[in-house]
């Protein structure tokens, strides 16, 4: 599977678009990623309702997540292979910029 | 007994590359106690009823073809529509603590509210030229009866206000991206 420049262009990602990808591992619809987003960071990031359909549609549109279901004009979303890989490759990006900062800084890992 | 006011109708002339205006507007009144209940002829027109002063967040959002999802989304997330048309949304919604709420995280997306304007001046402009080239050998002095005169005067003004538009919106643009680094 080759991934297409757009969805390379994912890689660096934005906290939100990570955050968010990270939610949709498991379904949910828009709200339910602010909740999930806002809990995982113990309330520090508040996803804007804008912000957060931007993404979603311009994810869908790249296929990066899927439309699993729809309710009461409620999209319910869910990460595909490719978002997986693309999460992936942030995360393995994010490990070396940890692992650098902690090496250079003594922190134990 | 006096009668206390209790709507109030009032005009705001905004642009669509500087809606920072009409929200710190809308904000104040809220404060002064005057409840935005809706906006309507082109959004220049607001109707306020009296109320409690809160404190009130209004954004504006220029969000190009929406699906039904995009109400839901903001009304889920504690914002109510105050006002629609042409392509414009104005967000409301009420808060306590010193954070002020936003329907935006970063710049980006300042950028792409402007881009997206200026996407639609650029086609209103380009939709011209057709036009134009048709017409390239026709002389001024052809408009000789009034009606065409007063449609010259009333075409020339109507494109200089959009290339002054695009103009405009491009700064605003310039001035966000600046405001990245």
């Amino acid at each position: 599977m080759k991934l297409t420049n757009a969805q390379l262009a994912y890689v660096p990602m934005s906290e939100t678009a990570y955050y968010i990808l990270l939610s949709l591992i498991e379904p949910r619809h828009g709200y339910g990623i602010m909740q999930h987003v806002e809990a995982l960071t113990n309330g520090r990031l508040r996803l804007g309702p804008g912000t957060l359909y931007g993404s979603l549609s311009r994810m869908e549109r790249d296929g990066l997540i899927d439309v699993v279901a729809e309710e009461e004009r409620r999209k319910i979303y869910q990460i595909n292979e490719v978002g997986m890989r693309v999460l992936q490759m942030e995360l393995s990006r994010l490990k070396e910029l940890y692992t650098n900062g902690a090496v250079a800084l003594g922190v134990q890992l | 007994m006096k009668k206390e006011r209790n709507t109030l109708i009032r005009w705001f002339c905004w642009w669509g590359w500087d809606p920072d205006k009409v929200e710190a507007w809308l904000e104040a009144m809220a404060a002064e106690g005057w409840r935005l209940v809706k906006a309507d002829r082109l959004l220049l027109r607001f109707h306020f009823r009296r109320d409690e002063p809160k404190k009130v967040r209004i954004c504006t959002d220029y969000p190009g073809n929406v699906t039904p999802e995009y109400r839901t989304l903001f009304e889920d997330a504690g914002w109510e529509l105050v006002g629609e048309g042409m392509g414009w949304y104005i967000w409301r919604t009420e808060y306590s603590g010193a954070e002020r709420p936003e329907i935006f995280n970063g710049v980006d997306e300042l950028i792409e509210r402007s881009q997206r304007l200026l996407l639609l001046f650029v086609t209103v402009l380009l939709g011209q030229l057709p036009f134009w080239i048709l017409n390239a050998n026709r002389r001024l002095i052809e408009f000789t009866t009034t009606a065409s005169k007063v449609f010259l005067v009333f075409y020339v003004v109507l494109i200089l206000v959009i290339v002054f538009a695009a103009v405009a919106t491009s700064s605003q643009i310039v001035r966000l991206k600046a405001r990245k680094r």
